[in-house]
């Protein structure tokens, strides 16, 4: 039976449609259909409303704003996982299709796992002194001392992909400039690594082979200074006093107490020390690697390293912890060469640093390097670079921006700025310009007490 | 039937005007579902608002990082007295070199002829718009660090508005003015913009070439002075030296920068003026390019438009042949077989993919980064296993300093250092 539209008939019968339409005046007929049509439309402008808003479908002008912006996010997405997963040191362990005798498994020792690996980070040199020595003899344009002061080579670096968290790489520029800075106002050279040079000692490790290249490569650098890409210089004042060092070859920051009592596993810090450029820290590299390769080796030496060291948690072997049971256990052969420095801060942990710095702009001034005006603030454990750290995101990264407008403030004075706040990117004049800024500069002293005005 | 017609007219009516309230009800009422739904479930929002929503940005970002007061912009208006950079300096040349007198450890020149140099960089002290953004700023410095390691240059990296008014691409001018006076010992400034890379790491600048100029651009002459076009000289890669000049000149380059509509203004100029550009607020090329022709006569002997190398090299007709570079040239060259500078104008890396276009230029980015890494890493015995690509495998066997390094280039790489007891 037809019905037409919605055309409500009273007392119509299943056959009777179409006798009584026959009965329905012309005009009548007409604005019916009409009212029917104008229904009919309406219905179905509310049904494209609601697709369209939907699914996008059904829109005449072809693909909407939404669906471009979509195209355009999977295609950032697919650009950005391939640059993301381009280089990934990844590496098969290599004891893993080693077997003893007849047996697929075996259980290896630490020390069988580190003949077998047989590691080394390069064809021993042993007579690395008299080599430098010839060398510098023979090149006067590159002497290992620059106005009387040795020549100093600052080392950082940072893996060659982006972060997985993008503010990482933010915070790594910053941090990068801040290095520039320090380095230009004292002298000191600086290199930035983006290369695993070895894919066995990747990760806190890859210093290691890192060193031991530049320190060969460059006969005419005196000290190699590795700081970590999370430390911050917050004195830009401060010079290293490098006179104490003449009958050392490490100086790392640290608490003897920490060290030969409790042989605690943050006795020292590895994320801010100098090596010397001669045989001995080759010798120390040497023997301070066995514990780095990945794999086996390093989970071994990391249950060595947690059994023997006091605090340490138990994850594989890190460079910090093994250094320390190196200098622990062969005390005899490096102790005397080693410096273990704790009179300013050649590594400040940032937790109890970053609130005072207001503080220390009223009480004190740049120059000293301790705990009055630390010299490095070392942002250990924050890992803006990485998903996961363990500290609040939030609070680190907070911590950071502080220190480096802390430091930056010590740059930007002698512009005759300043930050407006220790976590404000803007930055005022708080000295008039001058028709004389000579006469200014004469006067500027970079341990003058900082103004926030 | 005149009843019952009109009978099942009133329903019809009845009936038709509950459909149309109904109707209406139903459309508002999906209307405002709809919208609803668009504004609460955007979980696959554009880049832009995961870049905002938290996980790329301090939490607390109107404290942190992103100052979200905006302070209300007050113009300078074209019946305001132009803008000039105070106070006016008149005697530099007779201070700076009583003051270079006065302290013989900052020499301004070095083993007599090599000029003490700055380089200055910089970027935004805000987290860039995209995701990768930061990184390739963090490649950009790292590029600039070894070729400046090498060649015995200092650099400055900037990351401070210094002046509100002069944003954007005439930030430079009032950082180069504080960064001469500040720097007495610095013969040079260079500027360089961050999406420019070093891709020759053995090219040393030929300094005494520039010894009766004050101002160097990649360029050319009859690009500038005969064609009129806004591209005849480029000012992201230029040396100014530190003199009286230089100050006046900046003095006045500067009056058309402020921003708003001054620089509107200046920008219709612009257009009309110089061949083929288009109508867009004055940048600080075209005004140089405009002063040049129009006060020719009092700074064009001073200035001097290098062609010779690539000072600058627009990386369009250059990323793609860097392969071919290699199989039939060698560093050292600066020019076209081997550019100085390749300069990725136009790729803005920094900025909001979906508002410029998705990455065109990040992966050419990594190939100019990578070749010329590659002249780095050379010196220690590695190399990129391809252009494409950051892993590095090792080429050489170890050897001990640069003097015994076997390839021509190494020992190329070590023409300079800083300075001599």
């Amino acid at each position: 039976m037809g019905h037409e539209g919605m055309v409500f008939k009273p007392g119509s019968t299943r056959s009777g449609l179409p006798t009584t339409r026959s009965r329905v005046p012309r005009g009548r007929q007409i604005q019916k259909t009409f009212n029917n049509v104008k229904i009919t439309v309406l219905c179905g402008f509310v049904t494209l409303l609601v697709l369209r808003g939907t699914i996008g479908v059904g829109n005449l002008t072809g693909s909407t704003p939404e669906s471009d912006d979509q195209h355009v996010v999977e295609d950032i997405d697919r650009i950005l996982r391939e640059i993301r997963t381009d280089s990934e040191p990844e590496l098969e362990d290599p004891l893993k299709f080693l077997y003893f005798g007849n047996s697929t498994s075996h259980n290896w020792t630490y020390t069988e796992a580190v003949e077998a690996i047989n590691y080394s980070l390069g064809p021993t040199i042993s007579d690395w002194n008299q080599q430098r020595q010839a060398w510098l003899s023979q090149n006067p344009n590159f002497p290992n001392q620059i106005s009387s002061k040795p020549r100093i080579l600052l080392v950082t670096g940072s893996p060659p992909n982006p972060c997985d968290n993008a503010i990482g790489d933010h915070y790594l520029l910053k941090s990068t400039k801040n290095k520039i800075d320090y380095c230009r106002l004292h002298g000191i050279e600086i290199l930035y690594n983006m290369a695993h040079l070895d894919k066995e000692l990747a990760g806190y490790w890859a210093k290691l082979p890192l060193l031991r290249r530049l320190m060969l490569s460059h006969p005419e650098i005196e000290w190699i200074w590795w700081m970590d890409s999370d430390a911050l210089f917050t004195d830009m004042a401060f010079e290293l006093p490098l006179q104490k060092y003449e009958n050392h070859n490490l100086i790392i920051h640290g608490y003897p107490d920490l060290l030969f009592e409790q042989h605690s596993w943050i006795a020292l810090n590895t994320g801010s020390f100098l090596l010397r450029n001669c045989q001995w820290s080759l010798d120390l590299l040497d023997a301070w690697a066995p514990m780095g390769p990945k794999g086996i080796v390093r989970e071994l030496a990391g249950k060595i390293l947690t059994a023997n060291l006091k605090g340490r948690p138990a994850f594989e072997a890190d460079d910090q912890s093994a250094l320390i049971y190196l200098l622990i256990s062969q005390q005899d052969k490096w102790l005397s060469k080693v410096y273990v420095e704790n009179s300013y801060y050649l590594h400040g942990f940032w937790s109890g640093l970053v609130d005072k710095y207001e503080e220390m702009m009223e009480k004190h001034h740049p120059g000293l390097g301790d705990e009055r005006w630390p010299f490095v603030t070392h942002f250990v454990g924050c890992k803006p670079c990485g998903s996961y750290g363990d500290y609040p995101v939030e609070r680190c990264l907070n911590s950071m921006e502080r220190a480096f407008n802390f430091g930056d403030n010590q740059v930007l004075r002698l512009y005759g700025f300043a930050h407006k706040g220790l976590l404000s990117p803007k930055i005022k004049r708080v000295q008039d310009q001058t028709a004389d800024p000579l006469q200014v500069k004469e006067k500027l002293d970079m341990a003058a007490r900082i103004v926030m005005g | 039937m005149k009843i019952a017609d009109r009978k099942a007219g009133r329903w019809y009516n009845y009936i038709l005007l509950i459909s149309t309230k109904h109707t209406v009800i139903c459309f508002l009422f999906l209307t405002i579902l709809v919208l609803c739904t668009r504004y609460f479930t955007s979980s696959y929002g554009t880049l832009v608002q995961i870049v905002t929503n938290s996980s790329y940005l301090p939490i607390q970002q109107d404290k942190v990082v992103v100052e979200v007061k905006k302070e209300v912009p007050h113009f300078r208006s074209l019946t305001d007295p132009a803008y000039t950079f105070s106070p006016k300096i008149n005697n530099w040349d007779l201070n700076r070199a009583k003051w270079l007198r006065l302290n013989p450890a900052f020499p301004n020149f070095f083993s007599g002829s090599k000029p003490r140099v700055l380089l200055v960089t910089g970027s935004s002290p805000k987290p860039c718009a995209n995701p990768v953004g930061d990184h390739y700023q963090l490649k950009a410095i790292k590029n600039k660090m070894d070729y400046c390691q090498i060649h015995g240059i200092e650099i400055y990296y900037n990351m401070a508005f210094l002046d509100a008014e002069m944003t954007g691409f005439w930030a430079k001018l009032p950082l180069l003015r504080s960064l001469l006076l500040s720097h007495p010992e610095v013969e040079f400034v260079w500027w360089m913009d961050s999406d420019a890379f070093f891709t020759d790491m053995a090219f040393e600048i030929p300094w005494d070439r520039y010894k009766p100029y004050n101002l160097v651009f990649h360029g050319w002459d009859d690009m500038v002075y005969k064609e009129k076009s806004w591209y005849g000289l480029n000012t992201g890669s230029f040396f100014m030296r530190n003199c009286q000049w230089s100050l006046e000149l900046l003095d006045a380059w500067v009056p058309m920068g402020p921003n708003g509509p001054v620089r509107d203004e200046a920008g219709k100029l612009m257009a009309g003026f110089l061949k083929d550009r288009p109508l867009f607020e004055a940048d600080d090329q075209s005004v140089m390019v405009y002063i040049l022709i129009t006060q020719h006569d009092t700074w064009s002997d001073k200035v001097y438009l290098e062609s010779s190398y690539c000072l600058h090299g627009y990386y369009d007709g250059i990323v793609h042949r860097y392969e071919h570079m290699v199989e039939k040239n060698h560093p050292g060259f600066g020019d076209d077989r081997w550019p100085l500078v390749t300069h990725f104008v136009g790729c803005k890396p920094c900025a909001n993919f979906t508002e410029f276009g998705v990455e065109p230029c990040l992966k050419k980015i990594d190939r100019a980064f990578n070749f010329a890494d590659n002249q780095v890493l050379q010196m220690y015995g590695f190399s990129h296993e391809s252009l494409n690509t950051s892993d590095v495998k090792q080429v050489r066997k170890e050897w001990v300093g640069p003097a015994n390094a076997p390839d021509e280039v190494s020992r190329v790489l070590y023409p300079y250092h800083k300075d001599t007891d």
